[in-house]
């Protein structure tokens, strides 16, 4: 490969001068005078003291025709190396005007423009293509409107008076909203937690005392006990004879659990169930 | 079972190889272990000196310098060649004629030739005359008598010789491709010098030239051959008295800078366009340089001559050897010391833009299926072509000499050839991509065109195609 580069590897090379043109040698008139400039090269030193040398050996035969000329032009063209390849320094980016620093080192920086464009208008179609995946797959897997609508009930606190229960139905199952009187209040407060089966203090129970709001399925078999009835003041299942007290805990009979407290909020007047 | 499976089938493999090998052949890597190897000696004054006595009737003996046209001005372009030249003309204790006699009287044969980057001046002759070569080597690299007429001679051949290179479409070719990719930059200058420089460079200029490059430091004593055990004392006999004084500044080649550019000369009267597309290669020391010469390989060269060509082992000259009225391909990669070319060649008839951008396309494709899709049986291929060739051309004692020399001077190492054979067998699909995409991928190219141009490929067109896609 080297070779190829390799230009004083010509010098062995045998060298028969370069090749005239037929056709241009036929046109000459006066031999004599093409004769001459073989000796020319020794006595040049500047490609204007050969064209000068040209244009004055050229006078004598010019009358005779173009194509002497035409040989004289030819044969005193500039070698390749004599050609200048033009000095691009002004057109230069500044960072490749010094000819110490490989390119390479002032390429990053070069092709800064080309990477933020790519990068840049890049980055926000993919971060818009990711968003447009996760959302279409949110909506897809997310619960229809229409259920979403039943999702939570409100239920007017002035509707239910001290000491009184109601029953509303969400989600399907029945819940129980309870006003609670002080007197129930005092004493669903003093139960002694130790002495029950599921232990919860009332206090886990409600959010305010006032209201106890718990589901309406005994948690024993799934029937749905009557309000405001049984032993403790509080539920009584007639299927098998359980009873819940005024904050919705066992208290006899064969259930397991107490009555599950949904997730409730209060907003303003209302108790917003199904939300917390 | 299943794990029995799996050991049997991995062992099976290196367990036929090992008894191939020890029943019909040794691995290319036990030949080299057991070849002559190269051992390198420093003298006291930095003069290195590298033998290789492999026990045959001929040596090379030659001295590597670091000096050549890149260390010249457009003022004295062409003094390295030209000095080269003289060397070949006497000295102050032989006479042209004496020279000449004796090495004739030897049978020996004086070589010499100037790069970009070094000259080498060496003498291959028989086993038992490596004392008088090297007595003759010293001479005249340390006492050329640049005499006046001598000069006045040389001149007028120089000049003739440059006139008539014009003619070499292959080389004026290379010689634009330097002066575009490295404008700006001593690398651009042709060895051959301009019609303006020779006529100028003085007795004087040669003299200061050989003063300053010619330093024990820049120079490589190789011998390679029988009989040449030794040279290290014969060195130190001929070169040890070499000082490393230097006159004036120590010469430094300066400037590296690769611009992507294009540069065409336009001549109709030239039957075939001349093409060559080069990316900056990468310099001889370079860790991805074993890389891009394999890479090199595996585009490799074909012209219409070859019977090959849907049937090539090229890829690309599948392809391409049909249709586009090409001539002649040849992929190249040349290392200098610090830089390098790494591109193709190629002579067409050009008639036709479609079938000038259609070559160009394909090798373009051909440069990124490497950077990204190179399997790892087809650079085992280039890896065995590669090889092949490498270790056939370094065959002859004067090839080896000069590769001893590279190394040295280049990376101030000598690889043994089983060193090299190491490194190679290293290389896999996964380094070849990985050069290739830092060198060669979407960056810029040098284009330059010689003779009938006018179809020659749009730069933009080609290096828009450098990459899969382009901003």
């Amino acid at each position: 490969m080297a070779s190829l580069a390799r230009s004083g590897g010509f010098a062995v090379k045998v060298i028969s001068g370069s090749q005239p043109h037929a056709n241009f040698v036929a046109a000459t008139p006066a031999a004599a005078s093409v004769v001459a400039f073989r000796e020319v090269p020794a006595e040049f030193s500047t490609a204007e003291a050969r064209q000068a040398q040209v244009t004055r050996s050229t006078q004598g035969v010019f009358s005779n025709g173009l194509a002497v000329k035409g040989i004289n032009v030819t044969s005193r063209r500039l070698a390749h190396t004599d050609v200048t390849f033009p000095d691009m320094t002004n057109y230069r980016r500044d960072s490749t005007k010094n000819t110490q620093a490989a390119a390479r080192d002032s390429e990053d920086q070069r092709r800064a423009l080309p990477t933020a464009l790519y990068y840049g208008a890049g980055g926000v179609l993919s971060l818009w293509a990711g968003k447009e995946v996760v959302q279409t797959l949110v909506y897809y897997k997310a619960m229809a409107a229409d259920q979403r609508a039943l999702a939570s009930i409100e239920i007017n606190m002035t509707d239910i008076p001290e000491g009184q229960t109601k029953t509303f139905e969400w989600r399907g199952k029945p819940v129980f909203v309870k006003h609670r009187t002080k007197a129930e209040i005092a004493k669903e407060k003093a139960v002694t937690v130790g002495d029950l089966r599921h232990p919860q203090h009332d206090d886990e129970r409600v959010q305010k005392d006032e209201w106890s709001v718990v589901i309406g399925v005994c948690t024993h078999l799934g029937c749905v006990p009557i309000a405001n009835a049984g032993d403790f003041g509080g539920y009584y299942c007639p299927c098998h004879g359980s009873h819940y007290d005024a904050s919705g805990r066992i208290r006899k009979g064969p259930a397991p659990l107490n009555l599950h407290v949904p997730a409730y909020s209060f907003k303003d007047n209302t108790i917003v169930i199904g939300s917390s | 079972m299943a794990l029995r499976l799996a050991v049997s089938s991995a062992l099976r493999p290196a367990l036929n190889s090992q008894i191939r090998n020890a029943s019909f052949a040794a691995s290319v890597k036990d030949v080299l272990a057991n070849a002559p190897h190269a051992e390198v000696t420093t003298l006291n004054n930095g003069f290195r000196v590298v033998t290789e006595d492999n026990g045959t009737a001929t040596a090379t003996v030659g001295v590597w310098i670091e000096t050549g046209s890149r260390f010249e001005n457009e003022k004295n372009n062409g003094v390295a060649n030209f000095l080269e030249r003289l060397i070949h003309k006497g000295t102050g204790k032989r006479a042209f004629a004496a020279l000449e006699s004796e090495l004739n009287a030897i049978g020996a044969k004086l070589d010499s030739f100037t790069e970009r980057d070094q000259t080498a001046v060496f003498v291959q002759a028989g086993a038992q005359d490596v004392e008088k070569v090297v007595d003759i080597l010293a001479d005249v690299l340390r006492n050329s008598k640049l005499d006046a007429s001598a000069i006045d001679t040389e001149k007028a051949k120089l000049l003739k010789e440059l006139e008539a290179s014009d003619d070499y479409h292959q080389l004026v070719l290379f010689d634009m491709l330097h002066a575009a990719a490295y404008q700006g930059t001593p690398l651009a200058l042709s060895v051959l010098g301009t019609s303006e420089s020779i006529p100028s460079i003085t007795a004087q200029q040669l003299k200061e030239w050989q003063e300053d490059h010619y330093r024990p430091v820049r120079m490589v004593l190789s011998a390679v051959g029988g009989g040449v055990s030794g040279v290290p004392r014969l060195a130190e006999k001929y070169f040890g008295d070499l000082s490393n004084e230097y006159p004036r500044k120590v010469p430094q080649a300066d400037g590296t800078r690769f611009t992507g550019s294009e540069y065409r000369y336009r001549n109709d009267n030239v039957p075939h366009m001349y093409a060559a597309f080069a990316v900056e290669g990468v310099g001889y020391a370079h860790k991805d340089a074993l890389a891009l010469q394999i890479a090199n390989q595996f585009i490799g060269q074909w012209d219409v001559t070859h019977a090959t060509s849907r049937t090539a082992a090229s890829r690309l000259v599948q392809k391409i050897s049909h249709d586009h009225g090409l001539h002649n391909l040849q992929h190249f990669n040349i290392n200098y010391k610090d830089t390098g070319l790494f591109g193709i060649y190629f002579v067409a008839d050009a008639h036709d833009l479609n079938d000038t951008s259609g070559i160009m396309k394909s090798v373009a494709h051909e440069w990124k299926h490497l950077a990204s899709a190179a399997t790892d049986e087809e650079v085992a291929l280039a890896k065995n072509q590669f090889r092949t060739n490498l270790y056939q051309s370094l065959e002859t004692n004067a090839q080896k000499a000069g590769f001893n020399a590279k190394e040295l001077l280049y990376t101030g190492n000598l690889r043994q050839l089983s060193d090299l054979e190491d490194q190679i067998q290293k290389v896999n699909a996964g380094v070849i991509r990985e050069a290739i995409s830092r060198h060669v991928y979407d960056r810029d190219l040098a284009a330059v065109g010689v003779g009938r141009t006018e179809a020659f490929p749009n730069y933009a067109h080609v290096r828009a195609g450098m990459s899969w896609w382009r901003l």
